[in-house]
């Protein structure tokens, strides 16, 4: 079974391969190129299960499965690119260890078992979103109006798989990791060398995802299509393939996690700030945004709003000293806070190229305002914010760090500018 | 100056990741029997649930109420996190809070991890050495 739900989820990645034919994509690395069809597959493929519930029409792999396979026929195959086998070596390096990692259970997330695992099991019995099993008030610890990429990408795979099983999600992890790094040093290889930058990003996820207990959950799978997004707009924005892909991602991400609609307001409002185009801006959240217009209402429909509404709810913020200690205490990942040091000392040594890393600085200050924000104003459950920041701190903010290695990638020197 | 700092952090980042896994404990080569077997000192409090779950799920009629906990002093409590696994590991049941066994619609079935479960309501069909089963009486 977990072998045919990792093929199936994998397997997205075809028909993705759409993307390829818009510039500069054909002339990433094929590692690259497979990452970015995955990221764009995870939201075609998840986006049609979602209409087709809203719909009423019942998934099938019968009728699923070709439709993932024909955006592939509109592919162009990639130019041959230089090989960089020391880059790729630490990416896999990083990657297998995640793998020994997550196979022998040492960096499990308890969200796959309450939360991820039994929506993914529910919607692939039922065939659509459950919104009966959403809706019932015995399963209010659902979080039903959460966005629903996540379940419906498990679901999928249970759906092929014949059965939902908890050992598949945790082996993507390595996956996931691997094609975060592959994406930045796909970008980041149109402009400059940056064959260190990947390997440190891989690096500091493979920590961060063991220390924080995240694999499985949603955390590895958002952090992908934000790294995607910020390397696209950093490194490719003013081309067709680049706007193209940050939009994709930034929906992705949107209807990844409620932080996730959070990030693309930051993206978007920080490459604002560095580019001055405020219409292009706007055209690449579109996607975002229709996303979220019409999964909210649809669960307003059906009687599952929670989160969404507790946002606009008035709150009295927790206090700001206990947070704030709370939150530098989690941040040290029990390291020294060796991947903050580690990012930062990279940054430091890349002084004189740090202009171009404006866009991923500013996404990491903004990610980490926002942080901030969510924990003094605790909006999707009653926890008291320290008890809350124990729970998650330690993965939502491997954001923050992972848009930093995205800023070490562009603060290397230029060799060569994409046309 | 920039790659020998980014080849330094990485390798200190290993060994952290190295330090950090070799905290789950032994044994390092062997296939683990749950999930949560690693993930930190001690027993995760759901391993249990998750050796005992598989096998109950076999006994219970597709459709049927159930509800899953520890029993505190043999008796049920909220007992959030047993509850949500139970929902993960039996997607063919209809799987009901714990408290729903001091209810007037009480669970066909009642899984206690651990210890015995005590309630004149219910007896016990099934023992495993992870926890029991138990079905309301007037059921049969």
């Amino acid at each position: 079974m977990t072998a045919s739900w990792l093929i199936a989820v994998l397997a997205v990645a075809i028909s993705g391969t759409a993307v390829w034919r818009f510039e500069p994509l054909p002339r990433m690395p094929l590692p690259s190129r497979l990452s970015i069809a995955f990221v764009a597959g995870s939201l075609y493929v998840t986006t049609l299960m979602f209409a087709a519930s809203a719909a009423g029409i019942r998934w099938s792999p019968f009728w699923i499965a070709p439709l993932v396979i024909l955006p592939a026929f509109a592919v162009r195959r990639g130019e041959r690119s230089t090989a960089d086998r020391a880059t790729w070596l630490g990416i896999g390096a990083f990657a297998a260890i995640t793998l020994y990692g997550t196979a022998t259970a040492r960096e499990t997330c308890a969200d796959l078992l309450y939360f991820w695992g039994p929506k993914a099991a529910r919607f692939a019995a039922a065939r659509g979103i459950d919104v009966a099993f959403l809706a019932d008030p015995e399963h209010v610890l659902m979080h039903s109006d959460y966005p629903p990429l996540v379940p419906l990408l498990y679901g999928w795979g249970a759906l092929v798989a014949g059965g939902f099983g908890a050992w598949g999600p945790l082996l993507l992890t390595a996956f996931l990791l691997a094609a975060a790094a592959a994406v930045v040093h796909g970008f980041a290889s149109l402009r400059t060398g940056a064959a260190g930058a990947p390997i440190l990003l891989a690096a500091v996820l493979a920590f961060t995802f063991a220390e924080g207990l995240a694999a499985g959950a949603a955390e590895p799978l958002l952090i992908l299509f934000e790294v995607t997004a910020i390397s696209a707009l950093t490194f490719a924005a003013e081309t067709p393939g680049g706007a193209a892909v940050a939009s994709i991602a930034l929906a992705a991400a949107a209807m990844t996690k409620v932080e996730g609609a959070a990030f693309v307001a930051i993206a978007i409002v920080a490459w604002m700030l560095v580019s001055r185009r405020l219409v292009r801006a706007l055209a690449i959240a579109l996607p975002a945004g229709l996303l979220l217009a019409a999964w909210i209402p649809f669960a307003a429909a059906h009687g599952l709003l929670d989160s969404y509404s507790r946002a606009t709810a008035a709150q009295a913020a927790a206090p700001l000293g206990t947070v704030l200690r709370a939150l530098v205490t989690t941040a040290s990942y029990h390291a020294l806070y060796l991947p903050w040091i580690a990012l930062f000392a990279a940054l430091a040594a890349s002084l004189r190229h740090l202009s171009h890393a404006k866009l991923p600085l500013l996404a990491a200050a903004g990610s980490l305002a926002a942080i901030l924000y969510f924990y003094l104003h605790p909006y999707s459950h009653g926890a008291d914010a320290v008890t809350w920041i124990v729970w998650s701190a330690e993965r939502v903010l491997i954001t923050p760090l992972a848009l930093l290695a995205v800023a070490v990638a562009a603060a290397e020197a230029p060799e060569k500018r994409d046309r | 100056m920039r790659r020998s700092v980014i080849a330094v952090a990485s390798v200190l980042l290993a060994l952290a990741l190295a330090m950090r896994l070799r905290s789950g404990g032994p044994p390092f080569f062997a296939r683990p029997a749950t999930i949560v077997d690693h993930v930190g000192p001690g027993e995760h409090s759901q391993r249990a649930a998750l050796i005992l779950l598989p096998r109950i799920a076999s006994l219970l009629p597709a459709g049927a109420t159930v509800t899953c906990f520890r029993p505190i002093d043999g008796r049920s409590h909220d007992d959030g996190e047993s509850y949500l696994t139970a929902i993960s590991m039996l997607p063919r049941q209809h799987v009901r809070p714990p408290l729903a066994t001091s209810s007037n619609d009480k669970p066909r079935f009642v899984v206690a991890i651990g210890s015995a479960f005590v309630d004149p309501a219910y007896r016990e069909v099934s023992a495993f050495p992870e926890g029991r089963l138990y079905e309301r009486a007037a059921s049969r």
